[in-house]
């Protein structure tokens, strides 16, 4: 029943290029055009299938936005679309220097459990790290002459991005415990 | 009986009639119901012009019960038969109610299974039965000033209600005898009331503190659509915190052993602490007189200083969720283009300052901050129920606390997590621990904790004949379903067998159907009513509705997807069951309606399917299209 919408990947059904680096405006007024569509709202007092049948497809518009919007998400999702998939508990080949890299952001986190200014610094360059990676896996995704090799880097890359999403929150904990 | 009024066949009842629809806002302290006419929203009023209708429910061992300003007045000379603050409780289990004991004067009957009971006059009663009595009272109000029966209703619930709460208030509307449309979030309903009136754009706060519940939601309001990007509160957060501080101030020399057995002494002080709030909204002081358990007689003066000191740990309270609100928004202060204040607490003084200096923005609170919920929800009705086109308006919520389920060492592996968008599905593969094991015990909880003794546990069940494997063979896919009334369903389903367990969530100590059912037929409410004249109206609504759905679909989309014979099938179907709605056999039009439905799934997915394709086929192509 929910054949059309799944058959298409979340790009076609917003309608916008199968890119990494996408125009987030875009996506969000097409999200909402949808969702003007599809939501329950529209079909209160429609057939009970057509109730059900929207309800899904809202679901399924929701989901997709969310991965869209999300950097790390968008990247996971489109390595999925090239078969490449990130299961974690399998993964071992990190990148060493990145693994360095780790390490030492836990360390200053530790540190800086109490400090507001520490934290702050912290989320900053959490927030550096994260852009530098955003914009690398943007240029292998959306090249078009992409190889194998590149997108096993862009795998560790979107990688590297989920564990600075953790930081992100536990940084955000602890600036939480603080008050 | 008045004389069934039987329309020609193959007419349809006139689809444009507008139909009955309601907004409620089922409030701790008070409740109010409001609807749209003549493109206004307006609350309704009383018989004597009065908007409020206290939540207070009196039981008594003879006559019906109190409800509103009778029961209000009666509630310091009868505390433990007057049920107050009922939605405190609405959903909460015996183990909740108990570290709110202190507060609540009542008696509970602690031998019920799943539900909370108070003790009264006219015997056990729970919270969803209180509410039920609170949203008839309003119901009459409603059909008596509009003058003909509700087609829908709107019921305004705490955006930081859980599953539980929700489903309970739900069911206190089913007893009441109400069609539930969709269960909305206040501060989202508040929104609708400014946002639709003044035309605005950008993102909002919604600061909404009531009697007892607190919610704060980041909106952002963009060309009629009211996206909520996070909430947070507190569900058992409000102004009878306030009064119960205060309360205990103006006792402080007063001995704690007398005042816990002396009830009627603590409600009367609380009632005193509230009038002292509200006068201090106005003025900078006020006199308290207090009646002492040895009937004599005090005066206390307090001035707004004095009171701001005591109800300050209330309102910082508060900020935690404000701050968190905005954290899971990714947004900052300066981010946020306004304040909307909703909820009756707002008026203190010391609240506006507080919000004012955390968010250093503006305060909006120029629409009366007790109405403007009823009023955002009897917008949301009229547009449910199709008075008014969907196209202006579309809210998208979230829901406010983590779904999970307990994984090995009582831990909780979230689903999905707090502040989505809903409706939202979510799967999740499990596998067996042992080898050869058979069953599968899921527990689905809800909050933000890691260890489950800290969540919210909502239900159990089992998943049995999963195949003998070795441990760790098995694909067992859990998928939860949260729909647009933030209502959970689970499902699971064994991969290699295609065993799938359907469960509706109804929490593990809140109120089985049949429970609600025996309700249904026990309640007071009801004695006057003859059950099965109900039942059969109810039967009537749903085939009406059935009808005028799928006929008006017909009328637009029946050329373009049937052909003749389906067409003929479905205008069969729909004779059929207008027939059978002027019989008197309600199981019959249960079945007809039913069989319609079926019926006319083909038609319902072929016009789905096309409008999705239309869609996604770049605006403008439409290949169904002439």
């Amino acid at each position: 029943m929910m054949h059309t919408p799944l058959e298409n990947d979340f790009f076609d059904l917003f309608g916008i290029g199968r890119t990494y680096s996408l125009d987030r405006r875009l996506l969000r007024d097409r999200f909402r055009e949808l969702q003007k569509k599809f939501h329950p709202d529209n079909f209160a007092s429609a057939s009970d299938h057509e109730r059900r049948l929207s309800a899904q497809y809202a679901a399924l518009i929701n989901e997709a936005y969310t991965t869209l919007n999300d950097p790390m998400q968008r990247g996971k999702y489109m390595l999925s679309l090239h078969g490449i998939n990130l299961d974690e508990e399998h993964d071992t080949g990190m990148d060493p220097e990145f693994l360095m890299q780790q390490i030492e952001l836990r360390e200053e986190l530790d540190d800086a459990q109490s400090s507001i200014d520490a934290l702050a610094r912290l989320s900053a360059r959490i927030s550096d790290e994260f852009s530098k990676r955003e914009a690398s896996i943007g240029e292998i995704l959306d090249n078009t002459s992409e190889q194998e090799s590149q997108l096993e880097t862009a795998r560790h890359l979107v990688r590297e991005l989920q564990f600075l999403v953790r930081m992100r929150s536990e940084i955000e904990d602890a600036e939480e415990a603080l008050f | 009986m008045a004389l069934l009024q039987i329309s020609e066949p193959g007419k349809s009842t006139n689809p444009h009639e507008r139909r009955l629809a309601v907004g409620i806002d089922l409030g701790t302290t008070n409740s109010l119901i409001a609807t749209v006419r003549s493109g206004e929203a307006i609350v309704l009023p009383d018989e004597e012009g009065r908007y409020l209708l206290p939540s207070v429910v009196r039981f008594r061992a003879e006559g019906s019960p109190q409800i509103g300003y009778p029961a209000l007045d009666a509630s310091i000379n009868d505390p433990m038969n007057t049920i107050a603050s009922s939605k405190r409780m609405i959903g909460r289990k015996t183990a909740d109610i108990k570290s709110l004991r202190d507060q609540l004067p009542y008696n509970f009957d602690d031998e019920s299974a799943n539900v909370p009971r108070i003790i009264t006059a006219d015997g056990p009663r729970s919270a969803i039965e209180v509410s039920a009595e609170i949203l008839t009272a309003l119901k009459k109000r409603a059909e008596t000033s509009l003058r003909g029966n509700l087609g829908g209703v709107v019921i305004t619930v705490p955006a930081y209600f859980d599953d539980a709460q929700r489903q309970a208030t739900k069911d206190a509307a089913k007893l009441a005898g109400l069609n539930v449309m969709r269960l909305l979030n206040e501060p989202t309903a508040a929104a609708v009331a400014y946002g639709l009136d003044q035309g605005s754009e950008g993102i909002y706060a919604i600061y909404d503190l009531g009697g007892g519940t607190f919610d704060v939601s980041i909106l952002h309001l963009n060309k009629g659509v009211f996206e909520v990007l996070a909430t947070a509160g507190d569900s058992a957060l409000g102004g009878d915190d306030m009064d119960r501080l205060i309360a205990e101030w103006l006792l402080d020399d007063v001995d704690d052993e007398e005042l816990s057995s002396n009830s009627q002494f603590l409600r009367q002080a609380m009632v005193s602490a509230r009038t002292a709030k509200e006068a201090l909204t106005e003025n900078t002081s006020t006199i308290v007189s207090l009646k002492l358990p040895d009937g004599s007689s005090r005066e206390i003066v307090l001035d707004r200083t004095t009171m701001d000191e005591i109800i300050a740990p209330v309102i910082d309270k508060t900020l935690i969720p404000c701050r968190r609100s905005l954290r899971d928004a990714g947004l900052d202060k300066d981010d946020i283009d306004g304040i909307v204040m909703v909820g009756g607490s707002t008026r203190v003084l010391s609240v506006k300052e507080k919000v004012e200096r955390f968010f250093e923005k503006k305060l909006y609170t120029d629409v009366d901050p007790d109405q403007v919920v009823a009023v955002g929800a009897a917008i949301q009705a009229d547009i449910l129920i199709g008075n008014r086109s969907a196209d202006e308006m579309l809210l998208l919520d979230v829901i406010p606390l983590s779904l999970g389920i307990e994984i090995m060492g009582s831990m909780v592996e979230k689903i999905i997590p707090r502040n989505a968008t809903i409706p939202v599905t979510r799967a999740q593969e499990f596998t067996t621990y042992k080898d050869g094991q058979t069953a599968m015990s899921i527990h689905v909880v809800q909050g933000e904790r890691e260890l489950v003794s800290d969540c919210r546990s909502l239900a159990r069940f089992e998943l049995r004949g999963i195949p003998p494997m070795a441990a760790g063979s098995a694909r067992i896919t859990v998928s939860f379903k949260v729909d647009a009334d933030g209502l959970l369903s689970v499902s699971a389903r064994e991969a290699t067998t295609g065993i799938e367990t359907q469960v509706d969530v109804k929490p593990s100590y809140g109120l089985t159907d049949e429970e609600v059912e025996q309700m249904l037929r026990d309640s007071i409410t009801f004695a006057n009513d003859d059950i099965k004249a109900r039942l059969l109206a109810e039967q009537r609504v749903e085939a009406e509705r059935v009808i005028l759905a799928i006929q008006s679909a017909l009328d637009v989309d029946g050329d373009k997807f049937l052909n003749d014979d389906e067409r003929s099938e479905l205008v069969k179907g729909i004779n059929k069951l207008k027939e059978l709605t002027d019989s008197d056999n309600a199981e019959s039009i249960k079945q007809a309606a039913n069989d319609l439905n079926q019926l006319s799934e083909v038609f319902a997915s072929r016009r789905m399917d096309a409008s999705i394709r239309s869609v996604m086929a770049g605006h403008n192509i439409n290949e169904f299209s002439e």
